[in-house]
Parts: C-alpha cells; sequence; structure tokens
C-alpha cells in the first residue's frame, strides 16, 4: 500500500536532510540562540542564585577607606570638622562689602557679613552670597592661551613681557581698558606700569557706571563725588528712578539704614514716609507708600514741577536763577492722582527740611541729578541727609569717556591693546568688537573666557578675590584688604600679580612672587598687619566732607534740557533699561543660583522680558509671552511680553545683562542681548521713539509666582499707620467657627525654635534665598523644571499686589519657608515616618528614611516642600563639589527637602543656643528674620511674637505654627489714601 | 488528569511553608551569628603595626594626646606624622615600623591609615558633644588600649546608638571630665532639669545615680 506523506518543507536544508542541519536540529535552543555570550542554563542559573545568596550573608562590607592625617601639621591648619573664618571684602566695580568667610577643610564654602565693616555692618546682598559659587565655576579658564593654545605661565609672561618690553623699545601705542575697582594698590600698580611707556593711557568702562553721577555732582557742587546717602536721618525720602534698596551695588547699606525708620514696635513708632516715582517697577518701588508710574521722559518736568510748587506753595527761598529756571517751567500736564501726588510729595518735604532726601537714580541724566541735588540743597538736606562719599575711585568709567580709544582702535593707531576684566565686547557690541580686532596685539585678564577672550591673542586667566590678594578703599576711612583662603583651583594669577610683573620685566629687573603682596602691605603700612587681616577692615579719618552749596551755573544745562524736551514728539514709545537681579550686568550670567533665583518683583528666572502695563499690552495687541520686536536705530532686539501692573502707559522695562554667548555651559543663550539696544541708545538708560511691533511666536516665561495660588484665603494683613494706632492687633479677626485641635499639645521643657519674620523690615531682596541655598546645598533645576513647578529653593518671598490704587498697585514680600507647626500636617502623612517633630518644636526631615511618596507634599498648606524628582546633584563637575556645606546631607532622587530651621547650626550651636542664627537670619540686610528660643522670656523673638499685629499665616487651619509675622503697616501720605479703595485686608495674589 | 479536586489548603501548605522555613533560617543565622552582618570585628592591617596597649595602654598615653580634635569636632582626627614624632625621634629607631614613621616625614607623604570605624553617609556623629558629656571612648571603642591591633568592638548601628539615648546601656565615664564639668553649672541645653543643689562635688553620688543617661531621640540629632 502506498502512503501518501506529505512533506510541507520550509527551507532547502531540511529537504537535503545534511547531517550538520540535522545536528542543529537537536539544540533547539542552542547556546549560540541566547542571548549574551555566556551560556547559561537554567540549572546552572538557579545554581548560581543559591550561591550568590549565600555569598551576600558572609560580607557585605563597605569599600575600604583610608584616613590621610597631615604630615606636618600648621599651627592653624584646616582641621576635619572645624570651620574656620576669614575676613575679606566683595567688590562689584567701586563698591565693597566687608564679608567673613567660613572654610571647611581648607575650602571656602559660604559667604557671611563682617559685622565690624562699616558699608555691610555684617550683612550680605544676593550677589556676594553667591560669589562663592563662581569661585568654582566649571567653566573658568584654567591656563594661559596663546593664539587659543594653553601654555605655561613661564612662557606667557616670558612672551607677553617681551611684546611689551618692543613695545617700549618703539614707543609704541599701549592702551589698557580695564574694568572698575576700588583697589588702591592696583590703581598705584596701573600708574607704575603706565609711566615705563612714553604712549600708553589706561581707560575704565562699565555698563553700570557713575560717570553721569559724578558729573552732576562735579556741576552741581565743584566736586566730583557721589553722594552719600543717609536714609537713617531722613524722615522723608523721594525716590527718582532710584533703585537704591534694589541690588545695586550699595544696597546692603542702604536697606540698613532706611528700615531704622520702618520698624513698628509699638503704636508710638514713627515710621518714615517712601515717596517713589519711577519708570519700572522696582525694588524700590515695591517698598513705596506712595508710587508714580511716569515715562522716562516725563521725570525731569515733575521734578522741575514740584520745586515750582516747593517755592510757591510752601514758600522756600532759591536763588534769581532758579526763580527764572521755575518761571520757564509748564504745569505739569496728567491726571488727578499725579496733581494729589506733587502736593503730597511738596508738603512732606517742606515740613522735613533737613529731615527729607531726594534721591536719583545714578543712570539718569546729568540733568535730572542736578535738579535732584538742587532739592537738596533748597530742602536743606546737604550735610544732614546726605553729603558727599569721598571715594578714590575713578569717576571716568562711562561710554563717553571711551571716545578717544575707540577712535583710535577704528584708526587702527593702537599697537598694544591690553584689557583687564569686564567684557567689552559684550558690553560694545560688535563694531567694538572690529575696532578691537584692528590692534596689532591684543592681551586678556580675565576670570571665565568671555566674548572678549575669544577675540584676543594672548589670554590669561585671573584668580578669583578668594583665591588672591588685593586691597580694597572704596571710601576714605575705610580701607581693607581681601586675602586668599584657598590656593588657587587653577593656573590663575591676579591682575595686581600681571602687572607687577611686566613693569619689573620692561623696567629690566627681576620680579619676584611676593612682588604684588609686598606691595598691599606698603599701601597698608600705617596699619598693623595681622590686626587688617583679622578684623578685616582698618578705619581711620575719613577725608574732611566739603560744604555743599549749590552751584547755580548747573541750571543752565537743565534750562537747556527741559527746552529741549518741549521740542521732541510726545507720545512715543519708551524704553527704560534696569540692571539684572540675576545677572548684574551680564557678569554672573554662568551663575545657576542666580539664574534660578526668582527676580525679587516679576519673580521671572532663566530670562530677561519686556515689561508692560495692560493697556500697552493692548495697544500693541499682545499678551503674555507673546514676542515683540523692539527697534532702536539700526539695532534691534525680540523680548517676550510680560504683563506688569503699575507701569506707565507706553513704558516698556527690560533687562541687560542676557544673551550672552560664550559665558559657560549654563548661561549661553539664555535671554536676549539688548545691550545692541543701549548701544544705540548711547549708553543712556532711557530710550525714547522706540519702535514697537508685535512679532509672530510665543515664549514661555519661567515665573515662579503663578503657582502657588492661595487662591484669596487670608494670608497677610497690612493697615496704615492711623489705622494700626487705632487698632494695634488689626491682623486678628473673626474666626470662621472654632479652632478645632485633632492632636494633644507638645510640651517643650528645653528650647523651643521660633521665628519672627517682620513685614515692615523685609524688602524683597531675595539675599536670604542665596544665603540658604548656599548654606544647605540646595539644587539648581532648569528652567524646564521651573515651569513645572519643581524649584527646589527652600525659601520664597511672596510677592503680593493688591489694586486698591488703580494707578500704582500696593506690594508685600512675604518669605515663606517651612513653618514648622506644632500640629503639622505632613508628618502625620508620612507612611515611613520620614518627617517627625523633634522635642524643640523643629520639623525634621529624615533624608535616607524618605521613600518619596509626597503625600507630606500635598498636605502642606504652605507648598513649603521640595521633592527631587531627578538626580539634580549628581552630574555636577569635580570643582562644584567643593561648594558644598559638609554639615548637610546632599539630597539624592525620590527624597524630599524643606527649611530645617538650619538645624546643623542649631546642633552646633547648643553650647551658647542664645546666639544660634540661622542662613537667612545672618544674610537679611534689614534684619527682617529673627531666629531664637521662644521658651527664653529674654530673647528677641520671644518678645518680637507677642506684638498686637503679629499673625500666623492661614491661621484658621490651627497647624500652630513657629513662625509669627509681624504685619505691615504702610504709611501714605493722607491725601493720597482717598486714591485707596478699602476694603477688606485680604489680599488676592496677582494672576500674572 | 480528570476529576481530582485541587485541595487548596494542601497547596497553601506546599507554598508558605518553604517560605516560613527560609525566613526561620534567616532569621536564626542572623541572631547567632550577629557579627556576620555588622562590622564587629572589623580588624584591617594597617601600613605601620602601632600597637595602642604599648602606647595608651602600657605607656598611660592618654587618648587626647593624638585623638585631641575628638572634643572639639565632629571628627576625632588621626594624629600627624609629627606627633608620632614627637617621641619616636629618639625612641626606638632601629624598629622597622619606627622607620615607616621616619620615611613618612622626610619624604612629606602621609601615613595611609585604613579606616576601621565608620557609619554611612546619611549619619552625622559628632563626637565633640559625646566627649563634653564626659562619655570615655571605651563606651563605643571597647578597651582600645588592650588591643594590639584596632578592632570594632560594637556594631555601632542605630540600634546600638538608640540603646544608650533611651537609657538602657550602662555608661563609662570620663571621671575627670565628669568631675571637671560638675564644678561649673550645668549646661542649660538639657531637656532634662539641671542637677540637684549639692551634687557638685559629689562625684561618686553623681555615678551612682547616672549609670545610664538618656539622650536626644530626634531625628535631627544625626540625620540632618
Amino acid at each position: 500500500m502506498e502512503t501518501t506523506e506529505k512533506t510541507y518543507w520550509k527551507s532547502f536544508e531540511e529537504l537535503s536532510k545534511k547531517a550538520s542541519y540535522l545536528k542543529s536540529l537537536q539544540n533547539e535552543f542552542s547556546p549560540k540562540s541566547a542571548e549574551g555570550a555566556f551560556p547559561l542554563t537554567r540549572k546552572k542559573f538557579l545554581s548560581l542564585l543559591g550561591a550568590s545568596l549565600a555569598l551576600a550573608t558572609t560580607s557585605c562590607r563597605r569599600p575600604v577607606q583610608k584616613i590621610l592625617p597631615y604630615v606636618k601639621q600648621p599651627e592653624n591648619a584646616a582641621l576635619p570638622g572645624m570651620a574656620k573664618y576669614y575676613a575679606s571684602v566683595f567688590s562689584l566695580g567701586n563698591f565693597t562689602q566687608g564679608i567673613l568667610v567660613k572654610t571647611r577643610e581648607g575650602r571656602p564654602i559660604k559667604i557671611e557679613g563682617n559685622p565690624d565693616h562699616p558699608l555691610s555692618s555684617g550683612k550680605t546682598s544676593t550677589f556676594a552670597q553667591a560669589s562663592i559659587l563662581d569661585l568654582y565655576d566649571p567653566d573658568r579658564m584654567k591656563a594661559p592661551l596663546i593664539f587659543d593654545k594653553q601654555v605655561s605661565w613661564k612662557e606667557w609672561l616670558r612672551v607677553t613681557s617681551t611684546i611689551l618690553k618692543n613695545a617700549k623699545l618703539g614707543n609704541q601705542k599701549i592702551r589698557i581698558l580695564a574694568e572698575s575697582n576700588a583697589s588702591p594698590t592696583l590703581e598705584k600698580v596701573f600708574k607704575e606700569f603706565l609711566g615705563q611707556f612714553g604712549n600708553a593711557v589706561k581707560y575704565e568702562f562699565e555698563p553700570v557706571n557713575q560717570e553721569k553721577a559724578r558729573s552732576a555732582f562735579y556741576k552741581s557742587f565743584g566736586t566730583s563725588e557721589l553722594p552719600k546717602l543717609h536714609l537713617d536721618k531722613a524722615q522723608v525720602v523721594l525716590s527718582l528712578n532710584s533703585d537704591f534698596l534694589g541690588n545695586q551695588a550699595d544696597s546692603v547699606t542702604h536697606i540698613q539704614k532706611w528700615v531704622k525708620n520702618r520698624k513698628v514696635r509699638s503704636t508710638k513708632d514713627n515710621l518714615s514716609r517712601l515717596f517713589v516715582v519711577e519708570s519700572s517697577f522696582s525694588l524700590t518701588g515695591t517698598n513705596a507708600d506712595n508710587r508714580l508710574a511716569l515715562k522716562p521722559s516725563e521725570l525731569l518736568s515733575f521734578s522741575l514741577n514740584l520745586l515750582k510748587r516747593l517755592v510757591t506753595k510752601h514758600g522756600l527761598t532759591v536763588s534769581s536763577q532758579t526763580q527764572n529756571l521755575l518761571q520757564e517751567v509748564e504745569e505739569f500736564k496728567g491726571n488727578e492722582y499725579i496733581e494729589a501726588f506733587l502736593n503730597a510729595a511738596a508738603e512732606d518735604l517742606a515740613s522735613h527740611q533737613g529731615t527729607s532726601l531726594v534721591v536719583v537714580g545714578a543712570q539718569e541724566s546729568e540733568e535730572l541729578q542736578i535738579v535732584g541735588h538742587l532739592l537738596n540743597s533748597v530742602l536743606n538736606n546737604m550735610g544732614k541727609t546726605v553729603d558727599d562719599k569721598v571715594t578714590t575711585a575713578s569717576s571716568k568709567n562711562g561710554y563717553t569717556s571711551l571716545e578717544l580709544l575707540l577712535k583710535e582702535l577704528e584708526a587702527g593707531q593702537v599697537d598694544v591693546l591690553i584689557t583687564v576684566g569686564g567684557n567689552p565686547v559684550y558690553h560694545l557690541g560688535k563694531k567694538f568688537e572690529a575696532a578691537l580686532s584692528k590692534a596689532r596685539t591684543t592681551l586678556r585678564l580675565s576670570q571665565k573666557c568671555d566674548e572678549t577672550c575669544l577675540t584676543s591673542q594672548y589670554v590669561a586667566p585671573l584668580s578669583h578675590y578668594l583665591e588672591a590678594w588685593g586691597d580694597s578703599a572704596p571710601e576714605t576711612g575705610v580701607y581693607s584688604v581681601h586675602q586668599p583662603m584657598i590656593r588657587p583651583l587653577y593656573k590663575t594669577k591676579s591682575e595686581g600679580e600681571i602687572f607687577t610683573h611686566w613693569t619689573k620685566y620692561v623696567q629690566g629687573k627681576k620680579s619676584e612672587e611676593q612682588d604684588w603682596l609686598a606691595e598691599i602691605k606698603n599701601t597698608s603700612k600705617k596699619f598693623d598687619w595681622k590686626k587688617l587681616l583679622h578684623d578685616g577692615v582698618a578705619l581711620s579719618a575719613p577725608s574732611p566732607r566739603s560744604s555743599l552749596s549749590f552751584r547755580n551755573e548747573a541750571l543752565n544745562a537743565v534750562q537747556e534740557a527741559y527746552k529741549k524736551l518741549k521740542t521732541l514728539s510726545q507720545g512715543t514709545f519708551e524704553l527704560q533699561f534696569e540692571t539684572s537681579p540675576h545677572t548684574y550686568d551680564g557678569r554672573w550670567a554662568n551663575h545657576a543660583w542666580l539664574l534660578e533665583l526668582p527676580h525679587p518683583v516679576t519673580k521671572i528666572t532663566w530670562d530677561n522680558v519686556a515689561s508692560m502695563s495692560p493697556e500697552t499690552a493692548k495697544e500693541l495687541h499682545v499678551k503674555q509671552e507673546d514676542q515683540i520686536l523692539i527697534e532702536i536705530g539700526n539695532q534691534s532686539a525680540v523680548l517676550p511680553v510680560f504683563i506688569q501692573a503699575g507701569l506707565a502707559e507706553k513704558v516698556i522695562t527690560t533687562e541687560i545683562g542676557f544673551g550672552r554667548t560664550a559665558s559657560g555651559r549654563v548661561g549661553n543663550n539664555v535671554g536676549v542681548n539688548v545691550y545692541p539696544l543701549l548701544q544705540a541708545n548711547e549708553f543712556s538708560w532711557a530710550a525714547r521713539d522706540v519702535k514697537v511691533s508685535k512679532v509672530f511666536g510665543h515664549y514661555k516665561i519661567a515665573s515662579t509666582q503663578v503657582h502657588h495660588d492661595l487662591m484669596g484665603r487670608p494670608i497677610l494683613f497690612d493697615a496704615t499707620l492711623e489705622e494700626y494706632q487705632k487698632n494695634p492687633a488689626f491682623p486678628a479677626h473673626e474666626e470662621h467657627g472654632e479652632l478645632i485641635r485633632l492632636y494633644p499639645s507638645h510640651k517643650y521643657e528645653g528650647h523651643k525654635w521660633g521665628m519672627v519674620i517682620d513685614m515692615n523690615s523685609c524688602v524683597g531682596c531675595s539675599a536670604c534665598v542665596v544665603a540658604c541655598d548656599a548654606e544647605n546645598n540646595v539644587p539648581v533645576v532648569g528652567k524646564a523644571q521651573v515651569l513645572k513647578g519643581r524649584e527646589m529653593q527652600w525659601m520664597r518671598i511672596d510677592r503680593y499686589y493688591d489694586s486698591r490704587n488703580q494707578y500704582s498697585p500696593a506690594v508685600f514680600h512675604q518669605p515663606m519657608l517651612c513653618q514648622h507647626c506644632d500640629d503639622a500636617p505632613c508628618e502625620t502623612v508620612c507612611p515611613v515616618s520620614a518627617t517627625t517633630h523633634s522635642d524643640e518644636g523643629i520639623n525634621q526631615m529624615t533624608y535616607n528614611r524618605c521613600v518619596g511618596t509626597r503625600y507630606c507634599s500635598n498636605n502642606c498648606p504652605y507648598k513649603v516642600r521640595r521633592f527631587n524628582y531627578f538626580n539634580f546633584n549628581y552630574e555636577m563637575s569635580e570643582s562644584e563639589k567643593l561648594v558644598k556645606n559638609p554639615d548637610v546631607t546632599v539630597r539624592a532622587r525620590g527624597v524630599m527637602e524643606k527649611c530645617t530651621f538650619c538645624i546643623q547650626r542649631i546642633n552646633a550651636g547648643k553650647n551658647d543656643p542664645d546666639h544660634i542664627v540661622t542662613a537667612c537670619q545672618q544674610a537679611c540686610p534689614a534684619d527682617a528674620i529673627v531666629f531664637g528660643d521662644v521658651n527664653n522670656k529674654d530673647s528677641e523673638v520671644f518678645k518680637l511674637s507677642k506684638l498686637s499685629h503679629g499673625f500666623h499665616v492661614l491661621r484658621e487651619l490651627n497647624t500652630l505654627p513657629a513662625i509669627t509675622y509681624l504685619a505691615k503697616v504702610r504709611n501714605p501720605h493722607p491725601q493720597l489714601i482717598a486714591f485707596e479703595k478699602r476694603g477688606t485686608s485680604t489680599h488676592e495674589p496677582a494672576h500674572s | 488528569m480528570e476529576g481530582k479536586k485541587l485541595d487548596f489548603f494542601v497547596l497553601i501548605i506546599k507554598i508558605v511553608t518553604p517560605f516560613i522555613l527560609m525566613g526561620a533560617g534567616f532569621g536564626g543565622y542572623v541572631l547567632l551569628y550577629p557579627n556576620q552582618f555588622t562590622d564587629v570585628g572589623y580588624a584591617p592591617v594597617q601600613p605601620i603595626a602601632f600597637s595602642h596597649k604599648i602606647h595608651a595602654g602600657d605607656l598611660s598615653i592618654s587618648c587626647n594626646y593624638c585623638h585631641g580634635l575628638a572634643e572639639k569636632s565632629a571628627s576625632a582626627s588621626l594624629p600627624s606624622t609629627q606627633t608620632c614624632m614627637n617621641c619616636h625621634r629618639f625612641v626606638k629607631t632601629d624598629s622597622p615600623e619606627v622607620e615607616k614613621i621616619h620615611k613618612s616625614f622626610n619624604e612629606d607623604k602621609p601615613i595611609e591609615w585604613i579606616r576601621v570605624h565608620n557609619l554611612g553617609d546619611f549619619v552625622n556623629f559628632r563626637h565633640n558633644v559625646h566627649i563634653q558629656a564626659g562619655m570615655a571612648c571605651a563606651n563605643c571603642h571597647g578597651s582600645i588600649e588592650k588591643k594590639d591591633v584596632v578592632r570594632q568592638e560594637k556594631p555601632l548601628n542605630m540600634g546600638f546608638c538608640l540603646d544608650c539615648h533611651r537609657g538602657k546601656t550602662e555608661i563609662v565615664w570620663d571621671k575627670e571630665r565628669v568631675t571637671e564639668a560638675h564644678k561649673h553649672q550645668h549646661r542649660k541645653t538639657t531637656t532634662v532639669a539641671p542637677a540637684k543643689a549639692g551634687i557638685q562635688g559629689n562625684i561618686a553620688g553623681w555615678l551612682t545615680e547616672h549609670r545610664t543617661m538618656r539622650a536626644s531621640e530626634n531625628c535631627s540629632a544625626c540625620h540632618y
């Protein structure tokens, strides 16, 4: 019988029935078909599993760690676990703050204020706090470059010294373009260097300079100085576009002095009054009792009208020349608010002659500053609330002083150009870059390889101020030395070292390493060297203040300017430039802490924007996050739109210091570079006839104040001085029902840590936020994460607007941090008890126990808990690791963190509990934060927490926070209160 | 197979029993040989055969002579080569081990000691608080003066710390320091009521009363 077997086949091999094929069929799961190289059968796998389990139980030991002690321990050695403090100074251009630097194991990690230094009195600004990270910036230049090739210092100095020697022999043209500094020794070294050559000139340039201020002062009083403000002696302060409380270089002193007259401790206290007339919304503007928004072009007319009122309505005597000028001044055309404002300001100033102060922004036109000086003279304030700050610094660091240099450069007449610090290519633009390339030899000294470095031939890296010797004398009578606290991290030198070397070489002498230090010792020889280093400052009798009498000739310029104003076209868009609280003038573009610090007013991070009022936006048909093109001359910039309440119509404000292209990994292409606009405006900070048009595109702005919307719940209280005096306990309002407690009380038999935050003192400067970042190893998350609301700062300053006055909103700053509630909603919901309550009142956070449920953050009504969504601290460069505080855990992904009341400081300071200060308290220039043991009835924190105008935020939740806030008491002029529609004292956060 | 009913009871027994047995076995192993799971017994070979028995024991050199930072800082620190050379400039210079000290001193190369007692990075143990409170080194480090090679005697895990903080462990006091402390006012930083009047000077009495002592049980005392 024939069987018909069907033969299906899948391959020819099958048909062929080759021996090799048949063999391969046996091993269906051939080792080679398994993934990976090694053959692992099931049996082998199980045996390996068992073996590894057994092995794991025997010795899972931590890796071997070594301890390397000193060989020869030096006398003042850096010992493990012990902090050493050194005195130094932090300089920003010509301005200086005294600081104490905390070093651990030989490296600086935290900056505090030096209480002995009169210009900071123990406090710091955001920039001083942030400068510690600059030292460890991974994008610093690490070695000298010649034509972009790394060379040794010996080689670099040899080559450049030879160039200079030849320049001297050939009588070539040498030009130096340097940044401003306050160092008398450096100036001396520069002078000596210049003296070696037949044709060498030094120029100085800063985009934020004092040229106009000094020139106006000279014209007004005959001496080229800057006004020194004695804000503590002034009862009435009028600011004309002056952001004296904001993060300008000397705002620490100003905040301290101004706040002295703002403390509310009892109904007997008198408050000073601050009038602010400005064209942007500055930090000072947020602290004004009365504020007026004007266009930049209207300020001169306003101030002249004010003077007119002082003369006509309040009978102040002025010179005949002033009378003549005032006769030409027309009535200020404005609305009823401006009229009332003028009257109120005039009334207050007239009744406080000798105790009032008119401050004009240093970047304003000379004419406006002259009018300011005139007002102060007429009001008899000279020598009382304002006198001259006798300085040794240059008066010529502005744009006009560069004219000759630019001409020479463009004509190709400069043989050797040396740029020291600053960043002229970035500040001065393409025109300067082209001119610079015409110089035959370009030398550069700078800390980072910035835009100017890229176009220079011989580049040398400079040491950070914490690594080098230097000195500073910002005013006569105040002299400081800054000393190195760490050997230079990279192959860097300071400017002084390089210039002394060059000078000696050109003279034919041999230079020593200690030359620069010897120069400093020489400058300071009248002081005791050791004491100078220890104290951080040596005070001596300042130069005598001149009696400042106003020169009427100065009014000629004012007259001319006022006349010219009337001829200019009205009703155009005007642009006001501001310094950036993030990067200042661009120098901190690579600084992550500063870029992520929410702007004190707009709360924007990682960007600069074009701010405008809602009406202006409507006119331009733009909404928030649209984009506009701003054109001045033949320069333009595209900026995102930000709607800002309290700006005059057709006024746009923006900040310089962004849009850099060679700042480092963090700062490149962040924001928009508006320097071309400023250049087109010849470095005048207010521009008119600006062309503005809408352009297509949407730009996300990362502002931190669009999350945490507290939906109108009463979280802050304010009153006028009158209301407070009538009802000192005004924050106490009727509770909605009974306040219940679910838990038994905690008993605090030892210490109970608490805090008082005075909203009358807080100006919103945010120094506390940066100090907290530095102290507690707070990571930076970047713009994309901030857009999701994941910023990591433990402290934030909530800024609330209140539109009671339609012409200018009232603004309140409320620092918000973990309240360390007694009945903390977060503690009860943690499934693993990672957050618990200590027996001293602290809400503890145990990072190693946290599993990342985030239930605690969910339950926190203050939204102060921060979650590490990613390993923000993992991709740290080696140098960044050095800035971390070894006393605080560096958190990894998946862990919750929040303010700990600086528990590391509390633990370390238990031997002297009355003197424990938190990082934020230590930094705050206004002393707005007071921390201490509430169980100690003698402590300041206890006394302040009992004040009648103290309150707890979200009190009706009865979380029993450890932080008492002192409600804001404002002091608006009675005539202007009529413009404030007073209702309830609840506040809606701004819907930006 | 058909119709065989699944006996759940037996099934559960069959699944759960192995786990119970494994758990019991593992647990028993841990209880019987706890030192396999802690670092007790860790006694690495050091680069120089320094003997605490000779120096701290026979010669009675105080712990603070070399580990002086313990009363001031979180870390007890190790002595610099200079400290060793204070004596070993002259003492036993023929010994090969002392030769190593000289080598380190002359070549300016630090001695690379192997760390014996180490806690996790998430713990911030501070020596100074404990030393200032009067605790003797032996509480956590055992009788080091009796050992030639440093060996970790105590597990130093959180349970060990909490036992003492909760007042369950008997404390070995540094009598000199306790005497000195009681001449001055009791620190006002404790949460316990200050010493009764009359206790000053009566050290023996104080010691009898304070065989154990409670201390902070706050998480943030060590984890911050």
